[in-house]
């Protein structure tokens, strides 16, 4: 068969030129290999790609196995071929231009699918740089800045302005509060922690004292305005000391400065007779002891401060001296010799502060028995009042008198006589028996009060003579402290000895005030500015702040500065307690 | 050389400047002793906040100023080395000025950010030093353009060998120049290997293809084999290329976004300190 093929090759700028070639051969094969009828070159073509048969005289095509074509754009596998059909073999179109039984087959053959540019292509699959794949650090910088602008900015803000918005984000995670909450709060101010407006009330202004009195109206004022009429003291913010957003335990200042501020110069100020402080390592003066002074005329205790180093002698009206009961040789008790020790007598209160109070019947009694009697140890007076004393015997020898058979010389014959059972007595026999008795009870007692066991510890007087004698013990008072304006905790000591702190074992006198002065605990304790290997001790470590008695924060809740001050005037009027 | 002149510049000018920053904060910090331990809100808090977000401001105007080239104030060198000295000594003095105190805020977030974006800058800083010396290495006095063009070229000699070669050996070669390409997305640019390579498939398809080939067809098939070895080692080396340029490029997508993120949260951190002050 021979088959007219025209090569068609279109122009860039328009037109298209043509090649004509005849090729023949017992059917025309069609392919990229060179020994094909019709030779396609281009590689996509295959090597044997197709075949045009003649049947006597109609054309056919067939694809070789593994190739396929498309004629009229219908993928197929042979075909009869007739005039304008379109076959596609690889990128080549090959048009029927005549077909028709008998004559000679007519076509077009055009490259239409060029091979793209290569380097272009691989250009365009090629993604190379970063900023190729579409990522932009621009736009993200702009969502991120965004975002958080919005999310701890702007929100946080408009929830503190409208309540709306507050409500709205309130279950959210990060809630406006939570965000910018810059520490943990303390417990007892935790139920409300996540409310900044319940103590910031208005934006970039410091928390003022009202919402702090908003609860405290109970809190005593920090320093009574009827004595520290001071410029500053009572302005100071409660947020000065009370530092929140510190932890659960909160945060009250403690440092030197608290008090050292003010304290440190007291000197140079007028209408104070305190003394400068500072710091306890270095800057504090020596303590003053409280004590009781007795006013034996007007038989009342008052209070008086004296500095320990002048050797402050206390009247509590005690005799008691511990040299003679902490005796290393030991005292005369009942079950035998017995060496004393502090704790006989000193024992801590539950709290471990202070000491228990001093008891007569508790501490003393075992050995200074109250007997009157000496064949009669079990009998014994009363402790504490003189008359009852004085009943309690004249009660006894009545009861003696009566029964009689008392042996005692110069008692009348009744108390002497031993009665038989039933015989009475007559009124006269009992008038002589009470007489003695009474007088009796009185010389026993005369002889307890001034000698034998009141006078021991006590200061006896014999305040009227006669027949009705009387007598009077001066009124005792033991100080609980010495130091009441500070805060001694014994338990926190407890590692330590007595003696240690307490000479107690060479006072001689009961006026002895036996605690050490001040070089004694900085041994220990230091302050602030030289603690490197000493207990730091601030000032609140054992003073407290001048907290006022009767005045309370929520007496000045509210109240503008001027009507402060004349509050503060009116209570200067009121009597002092 | 840009890393000698960004450490040494002017005489270790803003090393000398940094190290004074660190060693007075540091210093400050020691002995500072306030009464509700070291925070942002102690004198000494807020003067390091303060020396801090200046110093924050002055990095990121670092940015502004490296664009601006007709710029007079200082040389870019110098703001660079500035950056990245002034940038390490932020760490030290955010620090200080957060006491050590973190929690689940905005504050903490600010100083998270500010890790990430120092951090990244410091890998910034790596690259730049590593990867233009292997990057030197490895193009062999080329560009990756020269390597596009040459890899079309071989392109262009393989289906020439191949055209007289069996149909599957062509459909290879086709995938090949067609299907082969350089990085592609972050990932892949980043693996610095080629994925799923067409040419690399195609390369060991001929070479299982090439046992059951007639004898007349050998030295095509041979020289076939060549170009296809050669295109591969160039894909390789232009998948590394494309890798170090992204090492070199990647922390500048968190250094930057970050930067911004940071800026916002630290302007709502002092705007927070001072509203609720």
């Amino acid at each position: 068969m021979q088959c007219n093929v025209s090569f068609l090759t279109r122009k860039s700028r328009g037109g298209v030129t043509h090649k004509d070639e005849v090729v023949s051969g017992a059917s025309i094969r069609i392919g990229r290999s060179t020994d094909n009828e019709l030779y396609l070159s281009d590689f996509r073509t295959s090597l044997h790609h197709a075949t045009i048969h003649d049947r006597q005289g109609r054309y056919y095509i067939e694809a070789e196995s593994g190739s396929d074509i498309r004629v009229n754009n219908n993928i197929t596998q042979s075909a009869r071929l007739n005039s304008g059909d379109v076959i596609a073999v690889g990128p080549y179109d090959i048009e029927i231009i005549s077909a028709d039984e008998g004559e000679k087959l007519n076509i077009t053959v055009e490259l239409v699918r060029q091979l793209g540019d290569d380097l272009e292509q691989l250009k365009q699959r090629s993604v190379t740089t970063l900023a190729a794949t579409g990522f932009s650090r621009r736009l993200w910088s702009w969502v991120f800045f965004t975002i958080i602008t919005a999310l701890f900015l702007a929100l946080p803000i408009a929830a503190f302005y409208s309540d709306e918005v507050r409500d709205m984000f309130k279950d959210a995670p990060i809630t406006a509060d939570v965000s910018w909450k810059t520490g943990e709060f303390e417990s007892a101010h935790t139920f409300f922690a996540n409310d900044c407006k319940a103590c910031h009330q208005k934006a970039f202004e410091t928390v003022r004292d009202t919402s702090c009195v908003t609860c405290h109206t109970e809190t005593h004022t920090h320093a009574d305005p009827l004595f520290f009429e001071l410029s500053g003291l009572n302005e100071t913010r409660c947020a000065t000391c009370h530092k929140e957003h510190n932890g659960r335990d909160g945060l009250v200042r403690r440092d030197e400065g608290l008090c050292g501020d003010c304290h440190k110069d007291l000197d140079a100020k007028t209408g104070t007779d305190l003394k400068n402080v500072q710091d306890f390592g270095n800057n504090h003066p020596n303590f003053s002891a409280t004590m009781f002074r007795y006013n034996a005329s007007a038989k009342t205790f008052s209070t008086q401060r004296e500095a320990l180093k002048d050797k402050p002698v206390e009247t509590s009206n005690l005799k008691f001296p511990h040299d003679k009961h902490l005796t290393v040789e030991g005292v005369d008790a009942p079950g035998g010799n017995r060496v004393m020790v502090c704790a006989d007598c000193h024992q801590a209160e539950p709290g471990g502060i202070g000491m228990k109070p001093i008891n007569m019947k508790q501490h003393c009694a075992e050995c200074h028995s109250l007997e009157f009697e000496a064949d009669i140890p079990q009998r014994v007076v009363p402790h504490g009042n003189l008359e009852h004393i004085l009943y309690t015997l004249t009660e006894y020898y009545g009861n003696v008198a009566l029964k009689g058979g008392f042996e005692d010389i110069d008692a009348p014959a009744i108390v002497q006589n031993r009665r038989r059972p039933g015989q009475r007595i007559t009124p006269r026999e009992r008038k002589d028996a009470f007489l003695w008795a009474k007088q009796k009870a009185m010389s026993v007692g005369e002889d307890l009060f001034e000698d034998r066991v009141c006078a021991t510890c006590h200061d006896v007087t014999k305040v009227r003579d006669g027949d009705s004698p009387k007598w009077e013990i001066a009124p005792v008072r033991l100080a609980d402290t010495w130091l009441p304006k500070s805060r001694f905790v014994h338990k926190k000591h407890e590692t330590m000895q007595c003696t240690d702190c307490h000479d107690a074992a060479k006072s001689e006198d009961s006026g002895d005030v036996l605690i050490p002065a001040i070089d004694n605990c900085q041994q220990c304790h230091a302050g602030t500015d030289e603690a490197h290997n000493k207990v730091q001790s601030t000032c609140v470590d054992c003073h407290g702040f001048h907290i006022a008695d009767d005045f309370l924060l929520g007496d000045r809740k509210g109240m503008p500065a001027r009507a402060k001050k004349s509050a503060t005037a009116a209570r200067m009027e009121k009597p002092s307690k | 050389m840009m890393h000698q002149s960004l450490f040494v510049y002017s005489g270790y000018r803003y090393l000398k400047l940094s190290m004074l920053l660190i060693i007075a904060s540091v210093v400050a910090y020691a002995i500072h002793a306030p009464v509700d331990g070291p925070n942002g809100g102690t004198w000494l808090g807020y003067t390091l906040g303060g020396l801090g977000a200046f110093l924050i401001l002055l990095l990121m105007w670092f940015g502004i100023r490296k664009r601006s080239y007709k710029s007079s104030m200082g040389k870019v060198e110098g703001w660079l080395s500035a950056h990245v000295y002034l940038g390490l000594a932020l760490i030290v003095i955010a620090t200080l000025h957060a006491g050590f105190q973190v929690g689940w805020n905005l504050h903490t977030l600010a100083y998270v950010l500010m890790f990430i974006v120092i951090f990244s800058g410091i890998f910034g800083v790596y690259a730049y030093l590593r990867y233009p010396e292997l990057m030197t290495k490895n193009r062999r006095g080329n560009t990756l353009e020269l390597m596009l063009i040459e890899m079309s070229e071989l392109d262009r000699e393989c289906r020439e060998a191949a055209s007289q070669l069996t149909d599957e050996i062509n459909k290879c070669i086709l995938e090949s120049s067609e299907k082969t390409k350089i990085g592609g997305s972050i990932r892949q640019q980043l693996s610095g290997r080629p994925q799923n390579c067409a040419t690399q498939a195609a390369f060991n398809k001929v070479t299982e293809l090439n046992k059951s080939l007639p004898k007349e067809m050998a030295d095509d098939a041979s020289r076939l084999m060549t170009l296809l070895g050669k295109k591969c080692e160039l894909v390789q080396r232009a998948c590394r290329d494309v890798q170090y340029k992204a090492m070199m490029d990647i922390w500048l997508y968190f250094h930057v976004p970050l930067s911004f993120a940071l800026l916002a949260a630290l302007i709502a951190h002092v705007v927070s300190i001072f509203f609720y002050w």
